[in-house]
């Protein structure tokens, strides 16, 4: 069997000492550090302004609020936490997940408007009253996403497309748990245009980003 | 490395018997398997050292994972003794950045074919240029020197060759996985990690693959070659 020749162990050694790294305590609590920042301005937006009940049921309000929290937690918990292995979960599970994330919020929407049937009236049909929903889930998105795809830079030598796309759609559904208490529109196409729509477009941002970012690269100072 | 260790076998088998099952009553695997394992084991506890900050940990986990990456990385990259090298030294190089990330009590091994792999297919984007088919020399070099006979000689570097371009034919998936299971000995649980897909994907990509070798070394066994 052919062996590496021993200048290879001698110059990674060398280049080991100036090439610092965290250790597993360490990072673990850089990553809850940095995931505590991403989701002060969600909270911020909300202390600053309130809830926005404007006539919806509390039940409802607490129900999608429950729901985005849920969802935006395990598609959270999915794309970072590796589980049993440091490769993580399969590319065909990431995949669904992505996709599963906005899906089940539409079935809450959906399951919200057959209990609350009052909630699907007086729906506007001027696209421009979904256009501040839309791009503020982008806005309150953007710290997560940048935070989670900081972490997870340059880690993932499998499938960092996959991983990417599942924390752009979880990252939209942290800012999803922020509209469901800011936004009184439950109208299910006024949902699926401003709250669900942006969560598929981080998805696809995701995937973009994460292909660049998140995959796991050589770099020039190797050798 | 496994693979073309058996290659030989064939001549006394028939050909279903050789895909099947050489792999499994080789005494040969049986050892290498026992050292594998003890090896994955000490190189699982000098990553869950290194991953936990003990720095006396690396040179540890270089020793008992170096030798088999780089063997990989050989077979990737045609035999390109410096290319494997430097692919070698990036991929250790990539751990220590990530130790933080390395899941207590998991294993080392498919990560760190996960990390070579995806180095190597960088690399070969960067250049422009396929490479994964410098198994056809691999496997006459290593067949030429089994042979006991010249005949013998001759018919196994014509099967070494029919096979490896077979293997060349097939998709880069089913290549990835035969490679992986049955070359570098890896769990099929531990190549779909590489892989980065499910058991049942890499189990059904190593199937096309034996089934493909399989329907070449039929055809060698209705031809001249078996007659005689």
């Amino acid at each position: 069997m052919e062996k590496p020749s021993p200048e290879v162990r001698a110059r990674l050694m060398a280049q080991l000492a100036s090439r610092p790294s965290l250790p597993r305590p360490q990072a673990k609590r850089r990553r809850i550090l940095l995931l505590a920042l991403a989701a002060l301005p969600p909270i911020v937006a909300v202390l600053a302004y309130g809830i926005a009940w404007d006539g919806r049921p509390q039940s409802l309000v607490l129900v999608s609020f429950a729901a985005a929290i849920a969802v935006a937690g395990a598609g959270t918990w999915w794309a970072m936490i590796p589980g049993q292995s440091t490769l993580g979960r399969p590319r065909p599970w990431l995949r669904v997940a992505a996709l599963t994330i906005p899906a089940v919020l539409m079935v809450v929407a959906i399951a919200s408007a057959l209990v609350w049937p009052e909630t699907q009236v007086g729906l506007s049909l001027d696209p421009r009253s979904h256009i501040p929903c839309f791009a503020m889930t982008f806005l309150l998105a953007a710290a997560p996403f940048a935070a989670m795809m900081y972490l997870e830079r340059r880690s993932d030598p499998v499938a960092p497309a996959a991983t990417g796309a599942l924390l752009g759609a979880s990252a939209g559904s942290w800012a999803g748990v922020t509209m469901t208490l800011k936004c009184a529109d439950a109208h299910l196409l006024h949902v699926g245009l401003a709250h669900v729509l942006p969560l598929l477009g981080l998805a696809v941002l995701g995937a973009l980003v994460g292909s660049r970012v998140v995959a796991m690269r050589s770099d020039s100072k190797g050798r | 490395m496994t693979v073309i260790a058996t290659l030989p076998q064939p001549f006394a088998l028939p050909p279903l018997a050789w895909i099947t099952n050489a792999w499994e009553t080789s005494c040969w695997h049986a050892t290498s398997v026992n050292l594998m394992d003890t090896r994955e084991a000490r190189a699982n506890a000098a990553m869950d050292r290194y991953a936990a900050g003990d720095a006396s940990a690396f040179p540890e986990l270089y020793d008992a994972l170096a030798p088999r990456l780089f063997q990989y990385l050989l077979k990737l990259t045609r035999g390109d003794r410096a290319r494997a090298e430097d692919l070698l030294q990036q991929t250790f190089l990539r751990m220590h950045d990530a130790r933080g990330r390395f899941v207590s009590g998991s294993a080392v091994v498919p990560w760190a074919y996960a990390i070579a792999r995806r180095l190597f297919v960088d690399a070969v984007r960067r250049d422009r240029k396929e490479d994964l088919s410098g198994l056809a020399d691999d496997l006459v070099a290593a067949t030429a020197s089994d042979g006991p006979t010249p005949e013998a000689d001759v018919e196994a570097r014509r099967m070494a060759v029919e096979l490896a371009a077979e293997l060349e034919r097939l998709p880069a998936n089913q290549r990835e996985a035969f490679l992986l299971v049955r070359d570098e000995g890896l769990s099929m649980a531990e190549a779909a990690l590489v892989l980065g897909t499910t058991v049942a994907g890499v189990k059904l990509r190593a199937s096309r693959a034996y089934k493909a070798l399989r329907a070449v070394l039929a055809l060698q066994g209705s031809g001249p070659g078996e007659e005689t």
